[in-house]
């Protein structure tokens, strides 16, 4: 009896132990170069749309470079956040050779572990500057000229609107230029036809809430952080941006993103809305969305927070970057330029729905700006690339400490909102906190 | 010094086939196995485990608490990022968020998880294996879909709750956006995801309470509350006691509920110690100040599963 | 009052009782498992129907189209099977190391117990985010990244399950222990033959807790792991999430399928803690 039970332990151990093996076995090492040149270059991406978006180029890239191998590993959005830091945090091991990175994460981790990226100007990224928008791709540079990352997705601020609401309201777009005029025409859309005109997360609980502030805030040449790197979320220009979401609440036509489910943007299609002022990304998500709402609405520049002030801001971005330890620098770079910097590499986003990217002479190619007719009027495209051109588009200083600063703003924002405290006020305290926290100056 | 099992050599015993009855088998094994080495060669596996996943990833997490990440190389500071918790009102803020859903959820869950493993266990409840099923379940829920449920779940104006709170003539709640409604969400959520499997764990120890114990009981003329407090609650007393242990250490690292409910909102109204910690290390990298707080955390639970172990001796 | 009257009314009380019980039982069952009802719909729908106004509370007609997509494009089989295989590994070894260690800790006294089980009680209180990465390095220092012992083997140091083990030991009798050692049982026969069939109810809570703990974990397979062929169940569904365009008819599908497995575990294990084990403690 014992002697059964020892053995089937036993067995049951060595069972697993073995299966163990055998299992990673199956795995080995994927990304190691083996001999005769071959090379492999690790891709990680964040999420699916990007894996595929680059899929047709690394085939072009892997048939034109014989024993190069590309491999594009689907990482997800946020996980992929996760599993880059850890690895940074561990001295870098295990990053891939290419990683896509935010706008948002970017100068945190180029300042906080300095050697993880290649510099990409040393392996003559510089060639491709100019047919990049200048804010993406000063998004991507360090503070001593150092870039970190080739733009790949771009976003700017968006603004997609009901036009068949607007109508019934009365409201004709082309006459709003200011953000005071369309929270006041606003108020007649609430009367007129029940739908709130923007919708925020007011509590923060779930949406990034501070994106509306911060395109509003960069509409004015503003931002958290000026280009020293000062504290300046309470200036002037922030506190105009917080008054008028203040302002936009106070008289009822700001909805809160919490009263509706988080997906699908159907508090859109049903009339509880009647814009969204996201980012340029939104209007072919909602397209692909909600295909029976063709024809009811249209896209438009933003109106501007000071009458004749900038019409656009960069609303997000995202990076080819290059790890620092990367065995296969020349390749990867190779990968990138060809990817990210010909037509060719570009064919797939070209067409790409709610995707736009950074390499302008994409903008000009055939078909780009043709919307496929479900908006009125100007396609997302061409809003996209009238935003994204315009000259006195900011480049946001971002700054190491750009995630703590979303998260003071957005709870200052949430007392305005919520409890009504004084914007400016609030404002001033965020900011004090800012700077206790990194022991940064508040701009004077 | 510990003596290691490991020290004595394993002679390899003699093969089985050979092996001939009782007598010599036995001293065969006792040539090694003795009373002494016996609890270390059970444990074994768990100390060589403990050593390399546990211990030294502990102390090297000990000594990052001591560093700070200095223009990207990690430098010693000292106890300066004990220091900054006792001066950071946010670390107060979610310390205080944290003990009072410890204090108002953890003994809900485990009342109700006790009343449901005694009516699971009673033959006058039907449809006994569907019920067990679908209150155990919620604990397998993933991340990604838990999230998404509960958005749709509890979203102001066509969430489901909401939805049918109207329907009956009850009003709106504001489930995420009011700090105390934030609270009682995620109290509500962690009693649905939890509740199951500590409801397992009762289950499980209520099957050692000998029947003669009831027997004996309901001769004496105990009914069944008296059954319960008699008989059922001092046997379930390991089980009691481990539950405790792990829920109170589980609601001081909480971390998913706030993380995909509430991302730790309204105003930091349901920011919780585990949450903190957790945009220090991978929001703002700053991983020697989340070790810190890391530590403060195990500070603070061995002083009360102490405290917990103490107790339930002392009612024996 | 005659025997039998008293007997049809207890009979009648305790009907009365079944039915309230098993109603209360119920009202709490529909708002346990509401939401799994929610996720079989979900996994029928497209993504934009997952989230509509008023919401979709009869199955759609997406099932095949959220199938064939993610068992075709995404490739979601391999993931699945790996996480059967790393668990099914995983819960055997784990089973055997905690039932060991809770042995040692629930019925020996020896020297440094007090401190192991307080070391083993105080992993249990460190959070994982801070140990994550010591553990991540230690993983690279071994040459174990992408490996399939980085995921099985670092969570083998079970905390709870030990607790669990020492714990559920407490109520084995030690008259028990020691009649067998009279007998001149050997402590492994002790612990196979005699003291596990009384633990067979905490043995079959053990093994599921073993099972969520790993087939659930999330952020370690996500850090260790390198290539999507070794991908585990939760690193798929994270992969499948991209923010803004996120497939939710498709992810709830796969999020319903990885229910399953644990459905069916729990099923096939609960009849230990309602078989007629009554006082299998006791019982020789």
């Amino acid at each position: 009896m014992e002697l059964r039970t020892l053995t089937r332990v036993a067995t049951g151990l060595t069972v697993g132990v073995v299966a163990a093996a055998a299992l990673a076995g199956c795995t080995g090492d994927s990304g190691s170069s083996s001999a005769g040149g071959d090379q492999t270059v690790t891709v990680w991406t964040a999420g699916t749309s990007a894996a595929e978006l680059l899929a047709p180029a690394v085939a072009e890239f892997e048939d034109a470079n014989p024993g190069t191998t590309i491999d594009v590993v689907d990482v997800g959005n946020p996980a992929i956040w996760e599993k880059i830091t850890t690895s940074l945090a561990a001295g870098g091991e295990g990053l891939p050779d290419i990683m896509q990175i935010g706008i948002d994460y970017l100068p945190g981790y180029t300042e906080k572990f300095p050697g993880a990226f290649a510099d990409l100007s040393t392996l003559g990224a510089d060639d491709l500057a100019a047919d990049f928008a200048p804010s993406a791709w000063g998004g991507g540079m360090g503070p001593d000229g150092e870039l970190w990352g080739v733009p790949f997705e771009v976003n700017t601020a968006g603004f997609t609107y009901n036009k068949s609401l607007f109508d019934a309201a009365g409201i004709d777009m082309s006459t709003i230029t200011t953000w005071d005029e369309l929270i006041e025409a606003g108020v007649t859309l609430k009367a007129k036809t029940g739908a709130s005109l923007f919708e925020l997360d007011k509590a923060a609980t779930n949406h990034p809430s501070a994106d509306i502030w911060q395109t509003l805030t960069q509409q004015q040449g503003s931002f958290y952080f000026n280009a020293d790197g000062e504290i300046t979320l309470n200036s002037a220009e922030g506190a105009k941006s917080l008054e008028l979401l203040k302002k936009a609440n106070d008289l009822g036509v700001l909805a809160d993103a919490a009263s509706f489910t988080a997906g699908g943007a159907s508090q859109y299609a049903d009339g509880s809305v009647a814009t969204n002022v996201d980012a340029s990304w939104w209007a072919g998500y909602f397209e692909d969305a909600q295909p029976d709402q063709a024809g009811k609405w249209a896209v438009a520049l933003r109106p501007a927070v000071e009458e004749g002030g900038a019409t656009a801001a960069l609303a997000g971005a995202s990076y080819l970057s290059i790890a620092g330890n990367s065995e296969h620098k020349d390749a990867a770079w190779e990968f990138i330029a060809f990817a990210l910097g010909t037509l060719e590499g570009q064919e797939a986003m070209q067409t790409a729905h709610a995707f736009t990217p950074g390499f302008t002479p994409v903008y000009s190619s055939d078909g780009f700006t043709d919307g496929s007719g479900f908006y009125v009027g100007e396609s997302p495209s061409q809003i996209f690339v009238d935003s994204i051109t315009q000259p006195d588009l900011a480049v946001p200083t971002f700054t190491s400490d750009y995630a703590r600063a979303i998260k003071i703003y957005a709870d200052a924002q949430t007392k305005v909102l919520i409890s009504g405290a004084d914007p400016q006020e609030a404002l001033d305290e965020a900011a004090q906190l800012l700077a206790d926290a990194t022991g940064r100056e508040i701009a004077g | 010094m510990i003596d290691l099992a490991v020290q004595s050599p394993v002679q390899s015993p003699p093969p089985l086939e050979s092996t001939p009855p009782t007598r010599s088998r036995r001293s065969a094994r006792r040539s090694w196995l003795t009373p002494r080495n016996t609890p270390y060669v059970l444990l074994a596996p768990v100390i060589l485990l403990f050593a390399a996943f546990k211990g030294y990833p502990i102390l090297s997490a000990a000594y990052l608490s001591l560093t700070t990440n200095d223009g990207g190389t990690q430098r010693l500071v000292g106890i300066a990022n004990y220091e900054r918790i006792f001066n950071d009102p946010l670390f107060y803020r979610a310390l205080l968020n944290t003990l009072v859903i410890l204090v108002i959820q953890v003994p809900i869950m485990l009342a109700l998880a006790m009343l449901l493993a005694v009516a699971f266990h009673s033959t006058l409840l039907k449809f006994r294996t569907v019920f067990r099923l679908g209150y155990f379940l919620p604990v397998v829920m993933g991340l990604v879909a838990y999230g998404v449920i509960f958005s749709v779940m509890l979203a102001t104006d066509n969430g489901i709750v909401n939805v049918t709170l109207q329907s009956i003539g009850l009003p709106k709640v504001p489930w995420l956006q009011d700090p105390v409604w934030a609270k009682v969400s995620l109290m509500i959520a962690m009693t649905w995801h939890y509740t199951g499997i500590n409801t397992v764990i009762y289950l499980a120890q209520r099957q050692t309470i000998p029947q003669d114990l009831y027997e004996a009981a309901a001769m004496d003329g105990a009914g069944h509350v008296r059954q319960f407090f008699n008989v059922t609650l001092p046997g379930l007393r390991p089980a009691i006691l481990l539950t405790v242990v792990t829920s109170t250490i589980g609601t001081l690292q909480l971390f998913d509920e706030p993380y995909i409910l509430t991302n730790g909102g309204p105003d930091n109204a349901t920011l919780t110690i585990g949450m903190y910690l957790y945009e220090n290390a991978f929001t703002y990298f700053d991983f020697g100040y989340a070790s810190a707080i890391g530590f403060v955390l195990v500070g603070m639970v061995v002083i009360l599963s102490v405290a917990q172990f103490r107790l339930f001796k002392e009612e024996k | 009052m005659s025997a039998a009257v008293r007997v049809s009314r207890t009979r009648r009380r305790s009907r009365l009782a079944s039915a309230v019980l098993t109603l209360v039982i119920f009202v709490g069952f529909i708002l346990m498992a509401a939401p799994f009802y929610w996720l079989v719909v979900g996994s029928t729908l497209t993504s934009s129907e997952v989230f509509s106004n008023p919401p979709h509370l009869l199955p759609g007609d997406q099932l095949v189209a959220n199938w064939v997509n993610l068992f075709g494009e995404r490739g979601y089989l391999r993931p699945v099977l790996n996480s059967i295989a790393i668990s099914i590994v995983y819960v055997i070894v784990g089973m055997v190391i905690c039932l060991c260690g809770g042995y040692a800790f629930a019925k020996f006294q020896f020297r440094g117990k007090a401190f192991l089980f307080g070391f083993v009680i105080a992993t249990l209180a460190i959070p994982s985010q801070v140990t994550l990465v010591p553990l991540f390095q230690t993983m690279v220092a071994l040459g174990w990244l992408n490996s399939y012992q980085a995921l099985i083997l670092p969570g083998l140091a079970f905390p709870f399950g030990l607790f669990l083990m020492r714990q559920a030991m407490q109520s084995v009798p030690d008259e028990l222990i020691q009649a067998a050692r009279i007998d001149g049982a050997g402590e492994f026969r002790i612990l196979f033959q005699i003291v596990s069939p009384a633990l067979r109810p905490a043995l079959a809570a053990l093994g599921i807790f073993l099972f969520l703990a790993i087939w659930n974990d999330f952020i370690w397979p996500l850090v260790v792991l390198r290539s999507e062929d070794a991908y585990t169940i939760p690193v798929a569904l994270a992969s499948f999430s991209d923010g803004n365009t996120t497939d939710y008819g498709q992810l709830i599908l796969a999020t319903t399928i990885s229910v399953i497995p644990v459905a069916l575990l729990f099923i096939f294990m609960q009849r230990y803690f309602v078989s007629g084990l009554l006082g299998g403690a006791v019982k020789q």
